[in-house]
């Protein structure tokens, strides 16, 4: 693939690869932009190549969330989506109520969020969502169905509340 | 594969919140880093192998001809004597033995 259409690709995905750039680093805009950054220079570098084995926009998702999980392994003041979720939970609680969409899924675990975030939000399908989080497509089904679950109780329990 | 009603709602409100997020615009690909050598720099450098390329890379020696050839031959005499005789020369295009007869005629 051409330079020029490897920039094509990635100019057409941009605001969706920097939407769910965010979503990895835990909705940080600063992280995000650091870590699409990175992900632009891997793929400059030929570190990242798209082999076409998949869709542009799923091999794109999939760099991205390993340069941002990468970017914490660094220590790069970067927080986990694991552990902020689990801190999320620690300080919060489910039983809290919360106005914030953002809250409300970080309060699910790390794959059940990431997948809901691809499905509903990002319009992809969830043999693209097990390529991009490179599990199973079972695997990725047992995470959408609890996930939906979990996330459509909190938010009902959270209507509730209102 | 089966979507719920409320996710979908609250999946679109959270996109439509995400509509004042200010997305940093496409740049393109990060340029690699442009040689940053200055001009003056790169001109001395090549001033000085100029200048100083006999003294790096002196010219290889090339084996010259020896200036004489001395011929030295072992002749008989009539009285059956063997004389040596030596002869000198500055060049030698074919030089061929008193004795390359006895090679070819027996």
């Amino acid at each position: 693939m051409t330079s020029s259409a490897l920039e094509h690709i990635l100019q057409q995905h941009h605001e969706d690869a920097f939407l769910w750039a965010r979503q990895c680093c835990s909705f940080d805009e600063d992280q995000a932009k650091d870590v699409l950054q990175l992900v632009y220079l891997k793929i400059l570098e030929g570190r990242a190549r798209f082999n076409e084995k998949s869709s542009p926009k799923t091999w794109l998702f999939s760099v991205i969330r390993y340069t941002a999980i990468d970017q914490f392994k660094k220590g790069m003041a970067m927080e986990s989506i694991d552990d902020h979720h689990g801190l999320a939970q620690v300080e919060t609680g489910i039983d809290e109520p919360r106005e914030n969409y953002e809250q409300l899924i970080k309060q699910l675990s790390p794959m059940q969020g990431q997948i809901l975030l691809m499905v509903f939000y990002h319009h992809m399908t969830l043999e693209d969502c097990a390529q991009v989080l490179q599990v199973s497509i079972g695997t990725a089904r047992t995470h959408y169905d609890r996930g939906k679950k979990r996330l459509k109780q909190m938010i009902l329990k959270t209507q509730e509340q209102i | 594969m089966e979507k719920d009603k409320e996710l979908e709602l609250f999946f679109d409100e959270l996109r439509v919140k995400d509509q004042s997020i200010d997305i940093p615009e496409f740049e393109g690909l990060p340029k690699p880093k442009a040689n940053m050598t200055p001009l003056w720099l790169t001109m001395g450098i090549a001033a000085s192998l100029f200048l100083f390329a006999p003294l790096i890379w002196p010219e290889p020696v090339v084996a010259e001809a020896p200036t004489e050839v001395i011929i030295i031959s072992l002749e008989e005499t009539d009285n059956q004597e063997q004389l040596f005789t030596i002869e000198e020369t500055t060049y030698m295009d074919t030089w061929e033995s008193p004795t390359s007869a006895l090679l070819t005629s027996y």
